[in-house]
């Protein structure tokens, strides 16, 4: 038993030190790499963003709105923390993990949608938090959701990484000074695209108006961030991007959803500038599909909510 | 407890150091609580059912040797059988029968009045019933003695590597084995621990990969095409194999890593060259029990020929229903019954159209079509095993028609599969595990791979065993995923 023993131990062992020494090649390299992932959170963790005004919301502040435009007519420093796939409680502790490492912003732009308070206890995309596992804010703000980080993948080297071998590549290539380059604009991740045909699809299989459930759990999330950006003398301005015209009548409570945001004016002081049923709405070619527009739309979008902000900003 | 899970690889390690170093008169006990620990990390309340069978078998086994007439020991054996069936019955039939004949009674304007039960299916019932019911038919038969320690009684039923989901063991295979002991022998705990790291690989990087395939497209078939359908359903004969067969692995490795041997249930089964030889390949140790106590007790092939048709069609529709209580299963027992009973009947026109073609004078290619066939009956077989309903497997079975057609047209236009619920890459992997898995297996058929990697050098051996742990931890998917043989 003593020669099993010896020999398991030292089978077990040999290993070690080379998988630990590749995954912090692949976690420093993925922590300055521009991977779509990873960019913003480099931004963020490394304290490098320090905007005045600040874009939250799901993939539609991402693929929406270009900070680069509103820089350029507001005159202020905007940023994109657009999170693609997302629901609003991972949003809010994205913003909070922000104030930890950067100075607060003045404003925020924060995009909502209808299925922002959709029933959903994960945080959408656990890959994003891969490179930072040791850091206990990230533990301490992702504990919360069905999918957190399990002790194997927080301390068994690579183990993270399991089947994700563009992100492995992407890590050591990065680490080496070769990672891929941006391909995002301060967050804004510009789609250049056509119409996809998804949503015909879609009211061909579901052609009747779909209710959205709304779960307390992330209203009153909502109605906690509102509160907080208020005591931290942020002003938060919500806003509701185009989306396709023919959408609207396919979803039961939209104004339900929409009264929620015009209601928090009077109480947390919050402007609500909706665009849902904008012009821009009625026309294709400014979406690749019913949720989200296309590069040439995100422009217009964008240089629009920049003239809307104007008076508010003063 | 899942082997492919965190828990089971403490609860191993724990268990075996623990089984040698505690005195060989208490390892019996320490294996038992071990079993029942590992049982009840399912559901703990069902450990109740398999203690009243357990109960009434070993009572049943010492009464029916203990009994001189004949027809006490006829009675004593009914009772065994009638309580393990019974079991059977109530927590697996009864809702199965219970819609069926609601939907019968439903054409005739009749409303079924009888209830429906809401519980879980305790976890590898039809297993440990089987092993049981053997039991007490063997001390039936006078092949077995009957067991007087209650507790070795009870292991043998518990046994933690194969209870949950086989192999189905024969009293006189595992028994006395309980009463043995095992020292630590360094060469089986090596070959047990090498079989059970196999056995991972199969389930976790195979299995599960080709899953995330399968339960896409099975769970919504009539959104992809005929070739992603045909895809899907040569996927499933594989990910069906390495589940089950990795389960198998596991359990006979970690069987053998304490000294135990536990009956092979698996051999190359899609090497098989016909329908029967498959049925000698696959789950080796069912096929075995319904042919010692059902097609042999019916007459087997000592009868007329319609007789020996009918006995094989039961045999078969049983094995449908054992395992799982649907017309899926029932369908896809009875159509093995058909390929069965072709098999028979057109051996001699198979045999005369090989020599008629020349085709059985090239031996490797005779039994390539063989094998091809066979796997092809299989395949489009396991899809009544796999659908969610009669009407979804019909479904895809009828999409498989256009499959050359689709196939072509890909061709001609340059054209991949557009609709396939994951990237080509990823198919690409599912692929190159399929065809890993087809070389290892080849290459063991020829010479044992243990044999043949204890002759090269260390580091040559370790290389391999390093390949195959990290491809596991880096390269499997961990999703918490069932053996689909459990359900059973």
């Amino acid at each position: 038993m003593k020669r099993f023993i010896i020999r398991i131990l030292l089978f077990m062992i040999l290993p070690i030190p080379l998988l630990y020494g590749l995954n912090y090649i692949v976690d420093k390299g993925l922590q300055r790499s521009n991977y779509i992932y990873y960019s913003e959170w480099n931004d963020l963790f490394a304290g490098k963003i320090n905007a005045d005004l600040l874009i939250c919301g799901s993939s539609r502040a991402l693929q929406d709105i270009s900070p680069a435009i509103l820089d350029t007519s507001l005159g202020l420093n905007t940023y994109n923390l657009g999170m693609d796939g997302t629901h609003f409680s991972i949003q809010y502790d994205r913003v909070k993990m922000y104030l930890l490492y950067n100075k607060a912003p003045k404003y925020i732009v924060q995009t909502m949608d209808f299925t922002s308070f959709a029933e959903r206890n994960s945080m959408d995309n656990q890959l994003q938090f891969m490179p930072y596992l040791s850091n206990p804010i990230v533990i301490e703000y992702t504990a919360k959701y069905k999918d957190h980080y399990s002790w194997s993948e927080r301390y068994f080297p690579l183990f993270k990484y399991n089947n994700q071998w563009p992100i492995i590549e992407e890590g050591v290539k990065s680490y080496l000074g070769h990672g891929m380059p941006p391909i995002k604009i301060k967050g804004y991740f510009a789609q250049n695209k056509k119409w996809d045909y998804t949503f015909d699809r879609y009211i061909q299989r579901v052609p009747y108006p779909v209710g959205v459930h709304l779960a307390g759990y992330s209203l009153n999330r909502f109605y906690d961030y509102l509160a907080f950006c208020n005591k931290k003398g942020i002003k938060v301005i919500i806003v509701f991007p185009p989306v396709y015209y023919e959408f609207l009548r396919y979803c039961k409570n939209r104004d339900y959803i929409l009264g929620i945001f015009r209601n928090c004016q009077a109480k947390y002081g919050t402007t609500f500038l909706d665009y849902s049923n904008d012009e821009l709405s009625r026309s294709r070619d400014n979406f690749y599909n019913s949720q989200h527009l296309n590069k040439g739309g995100a422009e217009i979008f964008s240089s629009k909510l920049a003239n809307d902000l104007k008076p508010l900003l003063k | 407890m899942l082997f492919n899970s965190l828990a089971f690889l403490i609860f191993f390690p724990v268990v075996t150091l623990l089984y040698f170093l505690v005195p060989h008169a208490l390892r019996w006990g320490l294996l038992l609580f071990a079993s029942c620990f590992f049982y009840m990390f399912f559901k703990p309340e069902y450990i109740l059912i398999l203690g009243a069978t357990i109960f009434i078998d070993y009572w049943a086994g010492i009464l029916i040797e203990g009994a001189t007439e004949p027809g006490k020991r006829k009675r004593y054996l009914s009772l065994s059988i009638i309580a393990n069936v019974g079991v059977l019955a109530v927590f697996k039939y009864y809702n199965f029968f219970n819609n069926s004949v609601s939907g019968l009674a439903l054409l005739f304007g009749v409303k079924n009045m009888l209830p429906v039960l809401k519980m879980a299916l305790p976890i590898g019932l039809s297993f440990h019933t089987f092993q049981a019911m053997s039991y007490t038919i063997e001390v039936y038969r006078g092949k077995q003695k009957a067991e007087r320690h209650f507790g070795i009684y009870s292991l043998y039923v518990m046994f933690y590597p194969q209870l949950v989901a086989g192999p189905i063991e024969r009293p006189q295979n595992l028994i006395h084995q309980f009463r043995e002991k095992h020292s630590f022998d360094y060469d089986m705990v090596m070959s047990g621990l090498k079989l059970m790291m196999w056995g991972m690989f199969k389930k976790v990087v195979i299995a599960d990969r080709l899953a995330l395939v399968t339960d896409r497209v099975f769970g919504n078939p009539h959104k992809y095409s005929a070739t992603t359908l045909g895809i899907a359903v040569v996927f499933f004969a594989f990910q069906i194999y390495c589940d089950f067969s990795g389960y198998c692995d596991i359990a006979i490795g970690s069987a053998r890593v304490m000294g135990f041997k536990l009956m092979r249930n698996f051999n190359r089964p899609y090497a098989a060259i016909s329908i029967a030889d498959f049925w000698r390949r696959w789950h080796i140790s069912l096929s075995g029990w319904f042919r010692d106590y059902l097609y042999i007790p019916l007459g087997g092939s000592r009868v007329s020929i319609p007789r020996m048709y009918v006995n094989i069609m039961i045999v078969f529709i049983i094995s449908g229903l054992w395992h799982g209580a649907n017309w899926t299963f029932v369908i896809w027992g009875a159509l093995y019954g058909v390929y069965y009973i072709i098999g028979i009947i057109a051996r001699k026109i198979r045999s005369n159209s090989a020599i008629f073609t020349g085709i059985g004078k090239i031996s490797w290619l005779d039994k390539t079509l063989q094998i091809i066939a066979t796997f092809t009956l299989v395949s489009l077989a396991w899809v009544f095993f796999r659908a969610n309903s009669v009407a979804d497997a019909w479904y895809i079975l009828q999409s498989l028609l256009s499959v050359p057609g689709e196939v072509a047209r890909m061709v001609l236009h340059h054209s991949f599969v557009s609709d396939a619920p994951t990237s080509p890459f990823k198919l690409l992997e599912c692929v190159l595990v399929i065809i890993l898995l087809e070389v290892v297996q080849y290459v063991h058929a020829q010479k044992n791979i243990n044999t043949l990697l204890a002759a090269q050098p260390r580091y040559l051996r370790w290389g391999v065993y390093y390949a195959v742990v990290l491809a596991i931890i880096y390269f499997g998917i961990f999703e918490n995923r069932e053996f689909i043989y459990f359900q059973f």
